[in-house]
């Protein structure tokens, strides 16, 4: 920007001194390494939880998903493959709308509305008008929430939301708003109290001045849940909206209601349908715009767990037909009174996942159907009677998650609402949906490996069944503690602490700790109540408010976080869910609550994470989190003496309340901290914290562990799966000197050759499968500046000084990783009209230690990195060496055969060209006898007949390449054949090269001599010189 | 800095600095510090580099003639792949798969359109059928960079990243939306040059979303006004 201000700073710096005006050292902040990416494996498998669905009428294949935390999803192809299309957005969606008559117009609300204990946040409404391109934030962001999101019918400009406020504390920003002016203003038009919320919202579409509004008054604390109260009731306006009337009596019910969700049959408005929580939840329809209601059905069908399965959807095409996805489907073809829910023996009726909360029905063909569960999104064009699940959307939502130490290693980790997994960090043509294994039903939380046995793992579900599988047979054995005479009533928390330490042992935390050292076949109590046992906050049997519902998602006062020192077995912490953080350093005789010692942070205070230091026995990290109080301040401290004395860690950059705190292995300035809204780095103890963006959404991240073989961060994420960070060993080395350098290399760890493995599926589009790490060796470096003019590129050379590779270097300003590809560059082969597989794939590097250049004009930056064999596989030194040495002799007699060949086509190609000119007739009968001698070795050393793909002829060419990719594919011992095969190919091979050259001698100099006589050109095929030099030039 | 600009903004203001940018401002910047204008007024223009992935390397031959010709050569194994547009039609050579030339069709055929249209799409944008938006200026990769959006005829959409420095851009993202699901594409652009007036990038790189696939681009030498005859561009007859 040229602009005045450069020189009228210049004069006012001139004449005033601003003080601390000296530079500030460089801070790392989220571009320094976005170029480190994160990798995505999923699972995709079970899929994850869905708040909304919205679809364009005209073309039922465009689908819009509306995740609980995990985005916004859009199909093109009616879910065969899905894309995020609000990643830079909010993760948790409340509602979408789609202006059906300009389909790329979308709004989006953000915040679940299916307030469950482990909700995230939204942050207000936004729109696009590109179809999911590009979007613009449209305001209500205090909301938290928005439930729906309503279009005039003859006017886009005007805009109804019904926002249900926050769960966890009372706001005013909650009820209906209403724009008139395509979203630029609001105004609350329905407003109630700071407790209640608008849940259901409906305008009938041929009379619009008419709109029913269900309000809801809710509240969620951390040890209970409250559904209904005073504010709760159903609302009409006449006038658009402008004023409001309660509606009782008419044949609705009496006495304290709870959620209401509303729906008009878009074919005949008179139509509408109330699902009513109260005392006895039912459906409630009118047939006269809503002046007289009738109870329909109160069944279970209808009225199981109200605030949870708020949903009615009224047919688009029939209006006999009304849906009610609930615990499973229910669909009713009598307006209501009955509801077939399929087989009930089998819980999610149509082999659909249970926990329904979106439904769509095609206007142009009712049979069409999307539905979104608790487990992901399913495809009818039966009207619901059977589904096809989608299976490419990686949104689970995990809690936990560990890693083994396998090559390559193995994540667990367990999900809400879809059980807990297993998967490989990679595998053979990436990690896919199958490649996952299921480890445990029910809500999943702690997953992971036992130490010693690798055929055994732990896992649990909800409120503390912890179970150890034997993979063999998957046979699981239970393994909780049971409650005593001095215990009294065990309390485990929704999502249990349930771990290994680092000494072997293993904890669970109910109000007590216990500890057992055999596995969890017994178990020692090794602490007296940690939690405040506060009895107001212990009548769970009494939540839910109007509908009691206590599935142990209330459950409170209860131990959170364990942490066992790693460098004393007695030194342990503990963090509970109201708010205590005890310590005893004496394996659980004393226990000192040492929370009071932590200034700026409010009492009872839910302790989310308790980390004790590797590098510094009084040293620990802490994390709190006090949003089920509405307080969103991500709160984290550390201590460096046993808790007496606390230092915060908050830094304004940091958004979201706080879940997890990690230190690096080896670096102990290097943390890593999970909040609400992504995943921060600081590389200085935690003074300063920078959001990781590299294809890391702001999803929530529960957890996070640092596998130590590899150093790759694995990060369980709570609605994006498990994200893996391969190799952060550079970031260990980003200090502030590195900073000020213009460049400067960053060590990685050694690559280890392997091969990757070869599978053979054709599976279609619609599964997913996440990557593998490039097949690469990463060159990371440090620029201050992104290169933008003049050459920059990168030189490796092997141990001998030799140059074996030049590559474009990264350009970006901070962190570049530059892959370089780790096979020497592929033999030349003859040429031919078919492609050979060998002409694409080089010998892998041998091992060692290389040295690279990066050289960026007249700068050159010096480094190196390692290339290792794989240690996991059981090939001798021997065999390796003997793979060396077979490889590069097919190699190199490849690179012989290209180059005999070259020689008799660039003599074929001479004679061509004479022969267009005039000739003596002698002169020419040499050149054909010379012409037809030389293709006819042409086509013996390679394949010429083949026309296409389709062919199987083979020549010298074929064969030797045939041995060639035997050879490269496998890093030990070749065959005996493999070898025995070559040396009779070598020895093929010598004979047409000694062919030629009794016809170079005795033919081709002759001609030659004749031709110079006639000042002609000579037939002069390229020497080696200069063959070998085109290929170095490339 | 940051102080500064508060204390005197009202002078600022009154100074029209902070008259919003329109995009045609921008790209006016953006032409000038590439010498786009001089590049329009050459005839043809000839570059020769290489292709990689991973450790594939395929050297290229590029050649473009005003005002909309096209063809590309790339040598794989010593055979020669041809991809070419004439103005109307554009078709491929895979010598491997056959000796006959198949038509391009798609988003291939829109690549080659593209490539084929040597200033870019976003000059004269309007006459090429275009909608260019000026999105803002925004943070990218730590650097500031003018975000432009430009919604192509055809339907595919591409945002234009130019640094604010030196007016060049460094990014560019096309999502394609011509098969059944969008398919997006970062290209990033460094090692700027000036030949002749013409300030280009000699060094490309193009990730697909989705596959972690990286492409490089480097070219090693441009040759301007090289006589080319229609005839190459043309589809060769059976």
């Amino acid at each position: 920007m040229k602009q005045p201000i450069p020189f009228l700073v210049a004069v006012i710096a001139s004449v005033c001194s601003f003080p601390g005006s000296s530079q500030e050292p460089p801070r790392v902040s989220s571009y320094t390494f976005s170029a480190i990416e994160a990798r995505r494996i999923g699972p995709a498998r079970m899929s994850g939880r869905i708040a909304a669905i919205d679809a364009v009428a005209k073309d039922d294949r465009i689908v819009y998903v509306g995740t609980a935390s995990g985005g916004v999803w859009k199909s093109l192809n009616a879910g065969i493959t899905f894309f995020p299309v609000f990643d830079k957005q909010v993760m948790s969606i409340g509602a979408i709308t789609i202006d059906q008559r300009h389909p790329d117009t979308i709004y989006v609300g953000t915040g679940e509305p299916w307030t469950r204990n482990s909700v995230s946040v939204g942050k207000g409404l936004y729109r696009t008008t590109s179809g999911g391109d590009d979007w613009e934030f449209l305001g209500l962001e205090k909301t938290e929430r928005i439930a729906r999101i309503l279009i005039h019918p003859l006017d886009s400009q005007i805009l109804y939301v019904a926002a249900l406020g926050h769960l966890w504390n009372a706001n005013p920003e909650r009820g209906v708003y209403r724009s008139k002016d395509g979203g630029k203003t609001w105004k609350k038009i329905l407003y109630i109290d700071e407790n209640t919320g608008c849940s259901g919202l409906i305008i009938l579409p041929d009379q619009p001045e008419v709109l029913y509004a269900g309000m809801w008054d809710f509240r969620r604390q951390p040890w209970s849940f409250r559904s209904g109260g005073k504010g709760s009731g159903l609302y009409k306006s006449v006038d658009g909206g402008d004023t409001w009337t309660k509606v009782t009596g008419l044949g609705l019910p009496g006495g304290t209601w709870g959620r209401i969700a509303l729906d008009v049959s878009p074919v005949k408005p008179d139509r509408i349908y109330a699902l009513i929580e109260s005392e006895k939840t039912a459906l409630y329809r009118s047939d006269d715009r809503g002046k007289s209601w009738k109870m329909m059905n109160n069944s279970t069908a209808v009225s199981e767990r109200p605030f949870y399965f708020s949903n009615i959807f009224a047919d688009p095409v029939d209006t006999n037909r009304v849906y009610k996805p609930g615990l499973m489907f229910g669909a009713s073809k009598d307006g209501g009174k009955t509801f077939d829910r399929g087989n009930l023996m089998s819980m999610g009726g149509g082999g659909v996942h249970s926990d329904l909360h979106a439904l769509w029905v095609s206007p142009a063909n009712n049979r069409f159907m999307y539905l979104g569960t608790d487990g992901g999104v399913y495809v009818s064009n039966d009207r619901g009677k059977s589904w096809r699940m989608v299976h490419n959307l990686p949104v689970s939502q995990f809690y936990h998650v560990a890693v083994d130490n396998r090559n390559p290693y193995w994540v667990y980790g367990g999900l809400q609402d879809n059980g807990s997994w297993m998967g490989p960090s990679q595998a053979p043509g990436g990690v896919s949906n199958a490649d996952w294994k299921n480890i445990g039903g029910g809500d999943g939380f702690y997953a992971f490996p036992d130490p010693d046995d690798p055929d055994v793992i732990y896992s649990q579900s909800q409120g503390g069944e912890i179970s150890r599988i034997y993979t063999r047979t998957y046979e699981m054995k239970d393994i909780k503690p049971f409650a005593d005479e001095q215990t009294g009533t065990l309390r485990f928390n929704w999502n249990t602490p349930f771990l290994f330490g680092p000494s072997g042992t293993l904890f669970i935390g109910s109000q007590y700790l216990y500890r057992s050292r055999d596995k969890g076949d017994s178990w020692d109590r090794i602490s007296p109540d940690l939690t405040t046992n506060d009895p107001k906050k212990l009548q769970q049997d009494k939540s839910g408010g109007v509908t009691k519902d206590n599935t142990s998602a209330e459950n409170h006062c209860t131990i959170y976080a364990i942490g066992e020192s790693p460098l004393d077995r007695n030194l342990i912490w503990v963090g509970t869910d109201d708010g205590n953080l005890q310590v005893t350093r004496d394996g659980g005789k004393h226990w000192e609550n040492v929370v009071a010692n932590i200034r700026d942070l409010p009492d009872h205070t839910w302790c989310s994470s308790v980390t004790p230091s590797r590098f510094g026995k009084a040293t620990a990290y802490v994390t709190f989190d006090g949003h089920r109080t509405g307080d969103n301040t991500p709160y984290l401290f550390v201590t460096k003496d046993y808790g007496k004395t606390w230092t915060s860690l908050h830094d304004e950059a940091l958004d979201g309340y706080c879940h997890k705190i990690i230190e690096d292995l080896q670096e102990p300035d290097l943390l890593f901290l999970g909040t609400e809204s992504g995943l921060y780095l600081s590389v200085n103890g935690g003074k300063e914290w920078a959001r990781f963006t590299g294809k890391f959404p702001k999803v929530p991240v529960r957890d996070m562990v640092i596998q130590p073989r590899e150093n790759d961060l694995v990060v369980a994420t709570h609605g994006r799966g498990i994200l893996i960070i391969d190799d952060i060993t550079p970031l260990r080395f980003l200090t502030p000197n590195i900073l000020d350098e213009d460049m400067a290399f960053l060590p990685s760890r050694p690559y280890v050759l392997r091969n990757q493995g070869y599978t053979q599926e054709f599976a279609g589009n619609d599964g997913f499968t996440g990557p593998n790490p490039p097949e690469a060796a990463m060159l990371t470096y440090y620029l201050k500046k992104r290169h933008i003019f003049g050459d920059m590129h990168i030189e490796v050379y092997d141990q001998n000084g030799k140059k074996i590779k030049e590559l474009p270097a990264g350009k970006r300003k901070g962190i570049n990783r530059v892959q370089m590809g780790i096979r020497l560059k592929p033999p030349r082969v003859p040429t031919s009209k078919t492609l050979s597989f060998a002409g694409f794939y080089g010998p892998l590097m041998p091992p060692g230690e290389y040295r690279v250049k990066i050289v960026k004009k007249d700068q050159v930056l010096e480094g190196s990195f390692t290339l290792m064999d794989d240690p996991e596989l059981p090939y001798s030194a021997e065999d390796r060496s003997l793979q060396r040495k077979t490889l590069m002799k097919a190699y190199n007699m490849l690179e012989d055969l290209a180059y005999l060949d070259r020689q008799v086509t660039d003599v074929i190609k001479a004679v061509t060209a004479l022969n267009k000119q005039k000739l003596p007739h002698g002169l020419r009968k040499k050149l054909n006898s010379l012409n037809t001698e030389m293709n006819d070795i042409h086509g013996k050393l390679v394949a010429t007949k083949a026309e296409g793909m389709f062919t199987s002829e083979e020549q010298l060419r074929e064969k030797i390449a045939a041995v060639y990719g035997g050879v490269v594919n496998f890093l030990g011992r070749p065959t005996h054949s493999q070898i025995q095969r070559l040396d009779v190919l070598a020895k093929e091979m010598n004979d047409y090269q000694v062919r030629y050259e009794n016809i170079y001698e005795k033919q081709i100099t002759n001609i030659n001599t004749l031709l110079k006589k006639r000042k002609r050109p000579l037939i002069q095929p390229v020497s080696r010189e200069e063959f070998d030099k085109e290929k170095d030039n490339t | 800095m940051k102080k500064i600009f508060v204390l005197f903004s009202v002078v600022f203001l009154s100074v029209s600095f902070l008259q919003a940018q329109t995009v045609d401002e921008i790209l006016a910047k953006y032409f000038k510090a590439s010498g786009t204008e001089r590049l329009a007024k050459k005839k043809t223009i000839v570059m020769k580099g290489n292709m990689s992935q991973m450790d594939m390397k395929l050297p290229m031959v590029i050649k473009v003639k005003h005002p909309n010709k096209f063809r590309m050569e790339m040598e794989i194994q010593g055979q020669e792949m041809v991809t070419a547009f004439d103005g109307e039609h554009g078709w491929m050579i895979a010598p491997w798969i056959s000796q006959d030339p198949q038509d391009l069709a798609g988003e291939q055929l829109e690549q080659a359109k593209e490539q084929a249209d040597m200033e870019g799409e976003l000059y004269h944008y309007k006459d090429k059928g275009h909608k260019a938006t000026y999105m803002g200026k925004e943070e990218m990769e730590g650097s500031e960079v003018y975000k432009i959006k430009l919604d192509k005829k055809n339907g595919d959409v591409q945002y234009y990243y130019i640094d604010t420095d030196v007016n060049l851009p460094v990014k560019v993202t096309t999502i394609s939306k011509q098969g059944g699901n969008e398919v997006k594409v970062d290209s990033y652009m460094s090692n700027y040059k000036t030949i002749d007036g013409v300030t280009i990038p000699m060094s490309m790189e193009n990730k697909v979303e989705g596959t972690g696939q990286t492409q490089q681009i480097e070219i090693e030498s441009i040759l301007f006004g090289q006589d080319l005859p229609d005839s190459i561009f043309l589809k060769p007859v059976k």
